[in-house]
Order: C-alpha cells, then structure tokens, then sequence
C-alpha cells in the first residue's frame, strides 16, 4: 500500500546517487524513487514547477532523502523551507548525510527535520539502513500534503488498514537515527 | 637658828652675832652654816628646812653634800670656799620634772677670831622665783630647736639647690654636647618653643633653608618657612600633644623662595613634670622624592594606558585567531569529508562489481575487489581518525567535573558487540572519583584506549580489558591494562605520534589512535604514559586532576 510511496532523493553526488538507488534494490525497497540534485531544484519538485507541475510524473515524495552539502542551496535551507510552507511542512524528512558534526546534527532538529542518517562507508550498511527506513514507513501514518479533496489519494485512506506494528522495524529505525554523531 | 650652846669646845669655837642671828633665822632664803672640813651641818634656818622639806633635827649633824643633789660639786665648792676664805656662787640646773630648776648657791665663809670654821650655805632654786625667766628661756630653747630646724631646712634646700644646680649645668653641658653633634647631621634639625619659635637651628637646617642660625632663632619657624600643612594646625598640635608625636609632609619656602617639599617629623619635649616643653623637628627634603613618586605615577598611567591598548590589541588577535581556528576546522573538515565521498564510491562498486559479475570472476579478482574495499575502508578510517585529531587539537576545551564512571560504563557500552564477539573479559572496578575533564575528549581517549586492549592481543587468548583508577596527590591516573604482546622500552615514547604503528599490518588500525589520546589528555592538562615490557601485557595510563 505505502510500497507506492515515492522516495525523494536529494543529493548533489552522483555516485551517491548511484550507491543509494543500488542499497534500495539491495534492500528489497519497492518505493519509486526520485532524484534531484541540489536545494534548489528539490524546492522546485515540491513546488511543482515547470516539468514538476506534473504530479502523475512527478509525485509529493512520502519521505525526503536529504543531503546538506550541496550547492544552490544547501540542506539546511531546503528544509527550512518546507517548514515554513502551510501544509508541506509537515512531510517526513530524513537528513542523510555524510558529516557527523555535532552543530550539524543540532541544526538539523532545530529546523525540524524527522531524522538524521549518516551514510555509511559499506554498501551493506546502507541496505541494511534503507531496509529499515523500508519498515518505518510501513508502520508510520503520514499526514496529507495538500489541501486535497476527498478522493484524491485513496493509499493513505487505505493505511488506516496497515498491519501491525512491527517492533523490531522501530528498534532497527531507533538505532540507525542519528541523535549524535557516530563515533563522536 | 638657835644657837644652843651644846658641847663645850662647839660653844666655845662658835661666837655668833644675836643680829646675825636673827637676820638668818626669818630669811627667806634657805640658808645652812656647815662647820669643819667635812662640813657638818651646824645650823639651818627655816627657809631651808621647808626647802628640804624635812624637820630641823633630821638635817643638823649631817654633812652638807648629802643632802643635795650634785654631791660632788657640792663639797668640792665648800671644801674650795673653806680653804680659800673666798666666797663663790655656784649655780647649777637640775630636770626633776623636765623643767630646768636653777639651783644657785652662795657660799662664803665663817671668820672666828681669823680662822675659818665654816661656811655658810644660801641656796636658792630659782624656779620658785622666777617663773618668768623660765618661760622666757623655754621660749628661748624652742626658738634655738625651731632655729634649728629652720637652718636644717635651709642647708638642705641649699643642697638641693646645688645638686639640681649642678645638674642644669651637666644637662646644658650635654646639651651643647649634643648640639654640637646635631650640626654635624646633614638634616635640618629645629627645636621650638611651644608658640613655634625657633630655639635651635642647627647646621643642616641653615644649610636645607638657606637661613643662617642668628636670622632664624626667635622666630616662628611657619611664618619664616611659609609652612603649608596637610591638615589644619589644630589637628596637629592635638596630635602632638596626646601622643608625643606627629609626622608628615610639609610644603615650605627656601630662602631664595624655592618651593620644596620636606617630610617632617615631631617629637614633644616634656620637662620634669611631664607639662609639655618644647618640639623637636626633624626635616628630610623630599622634593626629589615626591618628583620621581610623580614621574612613576604618570610612567604608571602610561603603562595602564599602554596595558588596555595591549589587552584590546590581544582580544582583537585572539578574536582572529579563533575566527580562523574555525576557519582552518571548517577547512580540515570539508576536506576530509569531500575526500570520504570517493571513498564510499570505490567501496560501494567494488562490492557491485564483485556481485555483479559472481561467478564470472576468479578468486584472484575476487581478491582483488576485495582489496580495494578494504583500501577505501582504512582510508575512511584514517580520514575519520585525522578529524578526531584535528577536532581535539583545535576546539575549545573547556573543563568540567566529569564523573569517570558515567563515561566508563558508556564506552564499554559502545564496545559491547566487540566485546562480545572476541569473548574478551572485562574487569572495571571502582572507585571511580570525577576528574576535571572535557567529556566528549575524555570518551575518546578512553574508548580509543579500551579499544586497543581489545585489539592488541597474543594469539589464541582471549583479551582482557583491565580498566581502573588511582588517585595520588592531586590528580586521577586512569589505567586502561591488556595483556596483549607489550611494547619495548625503546618504542614506547613513539607509539603515542601520529600515524605510527609498531606492528605494521599484524593489527588493524591508523596509527593515529594513541596521537589522538596524548592530544586530548594534554589538552585536558594531563599526562599520559605506557608501562609495559614484552609479553608482559601493556599498562596504559593517563593522568587529570581531581575535580
């Protein structure tokens, strides 16, 4: 049901890019996946301009891959913004980064982000954390991004129908968050 | 006196006068004729038995001297008169009752037919008759005691003249003596009466004023001087007076009316009686003084002034220097960060490669792709340990009480998997005292030494991992103990610099671990150190100071 949910990636290396849509696949994720490649262009998929105004094409993401070191801004300022938007500002946005600063992960949650990842050297870790990331949003209720009428997006209506609760998906979710850095 | 006629030869011897008689029998004064050389009494009148105070009969027949006082006078007086013929007056005093009794005795002798057969005896006791005199003569004898004690007095006030007189002139000998030694002083010494006229000027005073001795005796020393006082005149005599002493700095004219200014010091001369004197005042010119004390004030103020430009000069520089340690953090940082981004690329599609391709590929290529995961892991291993490195040696370190058991218990925590992977066994015990300390440092150095234990040990056993703590004087020694291969003496001191690692390849690692844990220690203001020998396990330990 949620397998249909877009994922957002926002990062500005294409190799990360290429390592994190093969962690997906690794990871069994069956949620389409979208890519965009600095601040700017991702305020733009979640405005809907230009090409983006097609939301057949270019779905509301149920989750945001984020990275901060980018250009035309950065992370940070992406994230500022969605929180600022009226409704938008409520999507679930996980910051996956490769930097561990402390003053990084403390502006993060003070703008208000969901989550903070560290990418991972190996591969495997990052499966290993994407399939987590996999689980949390089988088990999360989302709130809608839009003023939307009734009919428009049966799959969340649907998710009042999602199974149980699987705890051992939180506890993977717990553990890969990123309250501190890793390895302080 | 009846003249009896008695023994034949005494009548015959005696031929008296019936006149006589009877002038002697009624006289008044006590008279008695003796007769013979032992000068019997032969008659006595009337007068003389009263005085006596004894009957006729009791007297007659017995010799004179008996009867009075002073016998032996009194018969060398008779025996004197009967030899001679010559009459005499005797007179003697006599103290019965502490008042003089005057005795007066006349004593001429009695002719029979030219030959001397007796004597008669008139005596008188003036004290009968003449009260008057005798008052007259106490009177007299007082005045000689009171005179006497007059002439004491004054002979001994004499004396105590002479000696306070020759004293003075002792004192005003030392005086002069002194005087003379206080004009040897190069200091101005002045002595003044109680109105400050100056009584002593000495040399050293002519010489600091300018005014020679004759023009400045007599005159009020703070009128000549132009004295200006530092508190009211008032204040200062008050002072004087109740403590003997007064000192201070006084601003005074010279003779040519150069301003000077002079310290002053005051001592109260009290005379023999304790009422004040005279003062003595003895004057340093300090006006060189008080110019240099002014020269050091304003050389001071400049100091003070050039001390804030200084301080402000070094906030500026080290609001630089921080602003580019941030710089320089930030720098470092984005390096190694940017440098990790490839690495993550060679591991990741190293490990595609090799699942991709699967059995298409040898071992030795399997080897080989394995080989570069593992290149591009010790990269980003080294990259995370030069971070830490470069973080601990730049950011501020600012030191806390730090509970050593919290971050004990945390680092093991974080090593559990490891620990339980190798089977290591654990032993920490307590106490674990706090230490002054930075918290995140401290985590490192611990888990980077916790995590050596664990990786550094002899083949086929199992690591132990000893942590505990001694406290000796003022600071903690944490020990951190394996009982892996040891270390040699030579190479413990190079352990501890960056990217050295005594065994090479045999264990995993940067080499810059224990760069890391000497770094932070001696940021936190501690020491570190290693004992150990070969085989014999290491001893690693650091030092902080109790919190």
């Amino acid at each position: 049901m949620n397998e249909n949910q877009t994922i957002l990636l926002v990062d500005d290396s294409v190799d990360d890019l290429a390592l994190m849509r093969e962690a997906f696949r690794r990871a069994k994720c069956q949620h389409p996946l979208q890519e965009v490649h600095h601040g700017e262009e991702a305020i733009a998929y979640l405005k809907g301009e230009g090409p983006y105004g097609d939301r057949s094409q270019f779905p509301l993401p149920v989750v945001m891959l984020l990275d901060l070191n980018m250009p035309k801004k950065n992370g940070f300022e992406v994230l500022a913004w969605v929180r600022a938007q009226p409704v938008l500002k409520r999507m679930a946005i996980f910051i996956l980064t490769a930097s561990m600063r402390t003053e990084d992960v403390e502006r993060a949650f003070d703008l208000g982000a969901t989550s903070f990842l560290v990418k991972p050297l190996s591969l495997d870790e990052l499966a290993a954390m994407l399939h987590c990331l996999g689980d949390w949003i089988q088990i999360n209720h989302f709130p809608p991004l839009e003023e939307a009428g009734r009919n428009e997006r049966p799959a969340i209506r649907d998710r009042w129908h999602n199974p149980e609760p699987q705890v051992p998906a939180i506890l993977a979710w717990a553990s890969v968050n990123c309250r501190e850095p890793r390895g302080a | 006196m009846v003249a009896e006629p008695t023994t034949a030869p005494s009548r015959q011897q005696f031929r008296f006068s019936g006149l006589s008689l009877a002038i002697t029998e009624h006289a008044p004064m006590p008279m008695a004729m003796v007769e013979g050389a032992s000068h019997v009494v032969r008659s006595v009148n009337a007068a003389f038995c009263r005085l006596m105070d004894k009957p006729m009969e009791q007297i007659v027949g017995k010799p004179f001297n008996e009867l009075l006082p002073k016998q032996d006078e009194c018969r060398r007086l008779l025996d004197r008169v009967f030899q001679t013929g010559e009459s005499e007056t005797y007179l003697e005093e006599e103290y019965p009752n502490l008042r003089p009794v005057f005795w007066s005795y006349l004593a001429w002798p009695v002719w029979e037919q030219e030959r001397l057969v007796g004597v008669v005896i008139q005596v008188t006791e003036t004290a009968q008759l003449h009260d008057r005199t005798l008052a007259i003569n106490e009177a007299l004898v007082l005045g000689s005691v009171r005179q006497h004690e007059l002439t004491e007095a004054a002979e001994s006030l004499n004396a105590q003249l002479e000696v306070e007189m020759i004293e003075r002139q002792k004192t005003a000998r030392e005086l002069a003596e002194m005087a003379r030694l206080l004009d040897l002083s190069n200091d101005a010494i002045m002595v003044m009466d109680l109105g400050c006229r100056i009584l002593y000027w000495n040399h050293g005073a002519e010489e600091l004023y300018g005014w020679p001795g004759e023009e400045a005796l007599g005159k009020v020393s703070h009128a000549l001087l132009q004295t200006k006082y530092p508190t009211p005149v008032a204040q200062i005599t008050e002072e004087l007076y109740r403590t003997g002493r007064w000192a201070g700095e006084l601003v005074q004219t010279k003779r040519g009316g150069e301003l000077i200014t002079v310290l002053a010091r005051r001592a109260l001369e009290r005379d023999s009686h304790g009422n004040p004197a005279a003062i003595l005042e003895h004057m340093t010119d300090i006006t060189e003084r008080m110019k240099a004390v002014e020269a050091l004030r304003q050389a001071q103020a400049q100091l003070t002034d050039r001390a804030g430009q200084l301080e402000e000069l070094v906030a500026a520089r080290t609001a630089e220097l921080t602003a580019t340690n941030k710089q320089l953090e930030a720098f470092v940082y984005s390096i190694a960060h940017d440098l990790r981004a490839p690495l993550r690329a060679m591991e990741g599609f190293a490990d595609m490669l090799v699942e991709d391709a699967g059995a298409a590929l040898n071992k030795t290529s399997q080897d080989c792709a394995a080989h570069i995961k593992k290149s591009a892991q010790f990269m980003d291993a080294l990259l995370r340990d030069l971070l830490a490195f470069s973080r601990i040696s730049q950011q501020g370190v600012e030191l806390a009480s730090i509970n050593l058991q919290t971050v004990v218990e945390s680092v093991l925590a974080r090593l559990q998997k490891d620990i339980l992977a190798k089977h290591a066994r654990v032993e920490s015990s307590g106490p674990w005292p706090d230490v002054l300390a930075h918290e995140p440092t401290l985590a490192q150095v611990l888990f980077n030494l916790a995590s050596n234990a664990l990786k550094f040990v002899k083949p086929d056993v199992p690591p132990l991992l000893r942590l505990r703590a001694d406290a000796t004087g003022e600071f903690i020694r944490v020990w951190v103990e394996d009982d892996g291969p040891g270390i040699e003496p030579d190479h413990q001191v190079q352990i501890f610099r960056p990217f050295t690692r005594l065994y090479g390849e045999k264990f995993a690692g940067t080499g810059i671990g224990l760069a890391i844990v000497q770094k932070g220690v001696e940021r936190m203001g501690g020491r570190v150190g290693v004992e150990s020998a070969p085989g014999q396990g290491s001893h690693f330990w650091f030092e902080l100071r109790k919190a």
